[in-house]
């Protein structure tokens, strides 16, 4: 079936008054911290530009569907960059993802976008066995609803960066890192599928 | 103030609520072939998800007044957007929400017989984001578009059942189009007794 999975999807620019702030410690999992040797868990990294959207990076919600109870890893968000490190067997897309924007002191604000949410999105992925998976790299692209219609975007699938240039920079990032690089089987993970590419 | 503002909020949700749901006309089941004019026909048929819908998978939440119902319109039914021609749209003003895994009666104009668009709404819900703005967020399931064989001399046609295989992420990942006649004949003939032939005239896809 053809589906709408590149219709853009309106821009939900919201005045909420909070947003779940993300800590970036543990690799972006607010809540339990992974256990460095719980080999049941798999990373998940992917690439959002928003170079052109109303506000920054900050966060992406990474859905789990299916049978079992839903359930939401919040990933760590980096230049770009973004990744978990401890995420359970399942099917997961990327539902929701967020950040700040504005002019500081005047009219900043957060924001949040929907990645899609009729039926299956680009991001989606089948986590059966432990490993590093790949979301995919992404742009954000706007268009403008003019005087009477809400805004719009898409998220653009990307040539580039590649699998191979993002992995490069997510296995530099953890192995700099004082709270990541104790995660060596992420980190060998990485570096095995890096020698795939 | 606050009270004038929460009046505000309310009507601002209920509003929403309707130009997304009620957005044209929702057409009636049909209790009896006296309504069957001659511009309109009664479309008999089915649709199907499988698997159905889990018992709270549906959210709806359209805020703390729903004076039209909207949800009602939503739970566990399909939407269906009916339109002249076969040109991709998303809505449109004539509007019929078959519940789900039960038999349908529905009058529609005959010359509204391409299904434009389709969904299942698994979750929708109205929020108050600012003083002037309500969003809505929702999630659905696309549905196949079909196209309906209607002719000119039709009172009633059956168009078969449709069963719309989903997976987890509520992709429609396989679309049947069954003939379950002898079945939809037998609750026709029940329900509106013997006054009409239903024609058989199985739907198709619309590519």
């Amino acid at each position: 079936m053809m589906t709408n999975r590149w219709m853009p999807v309106q821009a939900l620019r919201t005045s909420l008054c909070a947003v779940t702030l993300l800590t970036l410690v543990l690799g972006g999992c607010a809540g339990t911290p992974v256990d460095p040797k719980d080999e049941s868990v798999s990373m998940v990294f992917g690439f959002f530009d928003m170079a052109d959207a109303p506000s920054n990076l900050e966060w992406v919600s990474l859905k789990r569907y299916g049978d079992k109870d839903a359930r939401w890893y919040d990933m760590a968000a980096r230049e770009g960059l973004v990744f978990h490190i401890g995420i359970a067997p399942g099917s997961y897309q990327v539902e929701k993802f967020g950040g700040m924007g504005g002019i500081p002191l005047l009219t900043r604000k957060p924001y949040e976008y929907h990645f899609g949410t009729r039926g299956r999105n680009e991001t989606a992925v089948r986590i059966i066995k432990p490993g590093i998976y790949f979301l995919g790299a992404y742009k954000y692209v706007d268009h403008a609803g003019g005087l009477f219609k809400a805004d719009k975007f898409e998220m653009k699938a990307l040539e580039a960066p590649s699998e191979k240039e993002l992995l490069q920079r997510l296995i530099a990032l953890l192995e700099s890192d004082s709270e990541l690089k104790m995660y060596r089987r992420q980190i060998a993970l990485a570096k095995q599928r890096l020698a795939e590419l | 103030m606050g009270t004038c503002m929460d009046r505000w909020k309310k009507a601002c949700i209920g509003l929403a609520a309707f130009v997304t749901v009620g957005c044209g006309t929702i057409h009636q089941e049909v209790m009896s072939l006296g309504e069957i004019s001659s511009e309109t026909v009664l479309v008999v048929g089915r649709v199907e998800l499988v698997p159905p819908l889990k018992s709270g998978e549906q959210v709806l939440k359209m805020g703390t007044i729903d004076p039209l119902d909207a949800a009602g319109k939503l739970r566990d039914r399909a939407v269906f957007h009916l339109a002249k021609d076969a040109k991709p749209v998303e809505e449109t003003w004539e509007v019929i929400n078959p519940k789900l895994g039960e038999t349908f009666f529905f009058r529609i104009p005959k010359d509204k017989r391409f299904v434009v668009f389709g969904t299942v709404t698994t979750s929708y819900e109205a929020k108050v984001a600012s003083r002037r703005h309500v969003r809505v967020e929702r999630a659905e399931i696309l549905l196949p578009r079909l196209v309906f064989d209607i002719k000119p001399a039709d009172r009633a046609v059956y168009v078969g059942t449709f069963r719309f295989h989903r997976d987890e992420f509520n992709e429609v990942t396989k679309a049947e189009i069954l003939d379950q006649y002898p079945e939809a004949a037998a609750e026709f003939k029940k329900k509106l007794g013997a006054g009409a032939d239903l024609r058989k005239a199985i739907a198709k896809p619309l590519l």
